[in-house]
């Protein structure tokens, strides 16, 4: 049979608004009535189901945030793509997930070694959970609301025990049923199936049948987003960049989750960082090559954002990903070496903190002028090398003027020359010749005259 | 006891006596009389290497091209904010691919990042820095341990006033450009005292004689009565 595994998240309403609510008295409210609250609100008293007043008259300190359905949504879109790695076939079920593991239970051995797995999962994403597996995903909801986690050959006997008063139907549903005599799930299923259907409400009717494992609730499976869009809002706002580190590592590490599981790379990521006063700083990022690994598109972020003077406050952060490159995955080659794959890693270091100027590779361009075979680029182009005369270590951009005669510069020429025309093409002729000089009897250098000014130039130095 | 505690250290050429023979890896410096010179016959592969000098442009770029030509794999050679803009074809002619070679020029308060960062980088196997504000004792520390993190060599070209000053780079040396050459003088190194002053001549024997490409008419002795 088909096992689902139900995921319901006790802080849920808290975590969506990406607080840290650990060391602070906080509830959620609603029309008035809290929804949720923090630990450390609940041992001052305050009780979901509680009024706002009743829970602020037992914890003056209590911070109240007002129920965000929105943040709520997004929070668990983001752990169904959480929970995606462990099966592709995830649902966003009634305030929680549903997990089909039919199959997942294999490879990760069995229920109770998956049951492990996610949790440690979860630790290490910062939330708690609640889960139980069962037939339908109302069994392991109802196994859930009660703290049971039963092994598959359990699941119905102990469905059969469970009294009807936990079901997850209307009360005047449960008390009718109730004054039918019926006390246990057990019971319910001991009457024959065409008076029950006969007697009880279809939905009634149905939610059982699901309950038992005999009826399937269409559900609607969670698909990966095409763009990665995704924020975290803080309950007082940073005054720091420092305090962005936390949340820039939450949501890269989402990214490179939502990237793996669509097999894809990307190279280009956009933050936006909300300011108190309503302003947004956009962060463009393009990296060198793409990539799907966290720390890939951690650092750089990091660095950028460390150069970042925010005016006010930042109360929001969000990162959206658009362009995305299908990956193939890595070549398994014995003989590739570590270094082989910390070049992007630098260049995209580098060029994140000091622009993508800073960095630049020797080119050689096909034209006989010095000045414009021997170019910085950032991309490489390096035409054949033609057979030339030696060449100096150092060239000077532009050249040094030495006048009329080279010796009165310092410069006794001893080898040349070397005869360059060229540039016709483009209104920038050279018609040259170059000389190798021994300068203040010290140093080699590479002059040359131009043959229309008859003038002299220091192009370059040999050593 | 402490010697055997010791010994992985020793081993791995992060610790040295005054006179012993290190096992650490070097490369050949491409001066015979300079290896010589050097504990481990070469320059350190994997150090900080401080070659202090007032001619930023000559000796120590020489040294560093007649290493680079000698000792290549696929890694990546970087130049960091030279003094002037280093030529292409001479590194091909030198036998260097230029697509191997990074050129940054940064600004003087980002330098000391910007090397650790290319230092402890895996990709890069040697490269040549030039100074313009003085470094921390801190910062050039902390260079050193990144070249032995990243397994990089990095010549840093410093003034020759910071001579007299202590400094955390295992390997110190001073340059002076003479008539004929340069004077080299290793003041410090790993596995031995100080060396004395050696002179490494210019090789300037391919100015004496024309190049195959030269037309005969353009010699010196025929042309030099034209300026």
């Amino acid at each position: 049979m088909v096992i689902y595994a139900y995921l319901t998240f006790p802080d849920l309403l808290l975590d969506a608004q990406g607080i840290s609510h650990h060391d602070e008295c906080i509830a959620i409210h609603h029309q008035g009535q809290i929804m949720q609250c923090s630990d450390k609100a609940v041992s001052a008293g305050v009780m979901p189901g509680m009024t706002l007043s009743m829970g602020l008259t037992l914890c003056p300190k209590l911070l109240t945030q007002t129920y965000q359905p929105d943040a709520e949504r997004r929070l668990l879109h983001r752990l169904a793509l959480w929970a995606y790695q462990y099966s592709h076939q995830v649902a966003i079920w009634n305030k929680g997930l549903c997990i089909e593991v039919s199959k997942s239970k294999f490879l990760f051995g069995d229920l109770s070694a998956l049951t492990q797995t996610l949790k440690q999962a979860s630790m290490s994403q910062h939330f708690r959970i609640r889960l139980a597996f069962g037939y339908s995903p109302e069994m392991a909801a109802l196994f859930v609301k009660e703290g049971l986690r039963p092994k598959e050959h359990a699941f119905e006997k102990t469905v059969s025990r469970l009294s009807i008063d936990v079901a997850d139907i209307p009360a005047e549903q449960i008390k009718r049923l109730k004054n039918m005599g019926f006390r246990t799930i057990g019971d319910y299923f001991s009457a024959p199936s065409r008076a029950r259907q006969a007697r009880i409400h279809q939905n009634t009717f149905l939610y059982f049948n699901a309950v038992a494992g005999r009826h399937q609730t269409p559900l609607t499976w969670f698909t990966p987003p095409p763009v990665f869009h995704q924020s975290l809002e803080f309950l007082r706002g940073l005054e720091s960049v420092d305090m962005l580190r936390f949340p820039i590592h939450r949501l890269t590490q989402d990214a490179s989750h939502w990237l793996k599981q669509r097999l894809c790379t990307t190279s280009h990521m956009r933050w936006e960082i909300t300011l108190e006063d309503r302003q947004i700083e956009h962060l463009p990022i393009v990296l060198n090559s793409p990539v799907n690994d966290a720390s890939a598109l951690a650092d750089p972020t990091w660095i950028r954002l460390e150069q970042l003077q925010p005016r006010s406050p930042m109360t929001g952060i969000r990162l959206h990903i658009q362009q995305v490159h299908q990956s193939s995955p890595p070549k398994q080659d014995l003989f590739v070496k570590a270094h082989d794959t910390d070049r992007d890693q630098l260049i995209d270091r580098l060029t994140a903190r000091l622009g993508s100027e800073c960095i630049k590779t020797p080119c050689r361009q096909q034209d006989p002028r010095p000045e414009y075979a021997n170019q910085l680029d950032t991309r490489a182009t390096v035409y054949p090398l033609p057979h030339l005369p030696p060449r100096p270590i150092w060239l000077l951009h532009p050249p040094e003027a030495l006048g009329a005669s080279p010796e009165n510069a310092g410069h006794r020429l001893l080898q040349g020359p070397e005869r360059i025309e060229s540039g016709w093409w483009d209104f920038e002729p050279a018609c040259r010749r170059y000389w190798i000089g021994l300068f203040q009897q010290q140093r080699i250098s590479w002059i040359y005259q131009d043959q229309h000014s008859k003038s002299w130039w220091l192009a370059g130095w040999f050593t | 006891m402490k010697t055997n505690i010791l010994r992985p250290l020793f081993d791995a050429g992060k610790l040295w006596q005054g006179s012993t023979e290190t096992a650490i890896e070097v490369t050949d410096t491409g001066f015979p009389e300079l290896n010589q010179h050097f504990s481990g016959h070469g320059w350190p592969a994997h150090m900080l290497i401080e070659i202090l000098t007032d001619d930023l442009l000559s000796a120590p770029m020489q040294c560093a091209f007649a290493t680079w030509t000698r000792q290549q794999d696929a890694r990546w050679i970087a130049l960091a904010n030279p003094p002037l803009s280093p030529c292409t074809e001479r590194f091909m002619q030198e036998g260097i691919d230029p697509q191997k070679v990074d050129v940054l020029n940064v600004p003087d308060d980002q330098l000391a990042w910007c090397l650790e960062q290319l230092a402890s980088a895996q990709s890069i196997r040697s490269l040549i820095a030039w100074e313009r504000e003085p470094f921390t004792p801190t910062q050039l520390r902390r260079l050193q341990l990144a070249c032995q993190r990243g397994q990089t060599q990095l010549f840093l070209v410093r003034s020759l006033k910071h001579h007299i000053q202590a400094s955390p780079a295992p390997v110190r040396v001073t340059m002076q450009s003479l008539s004929n050459g340069f004077e080299i003088t290793i003041f410090k190194q790993p596995g031995t005292n100080a060396r004395p002053p050696l002179v490494i001549p210019s090789e300037l024997h391919w100015i004496t004689k024309a190049h195959p490409t030269q037309r005969k008419t353009s010699m010196l002795q025929e042309t030099v009565g034209l300026h």
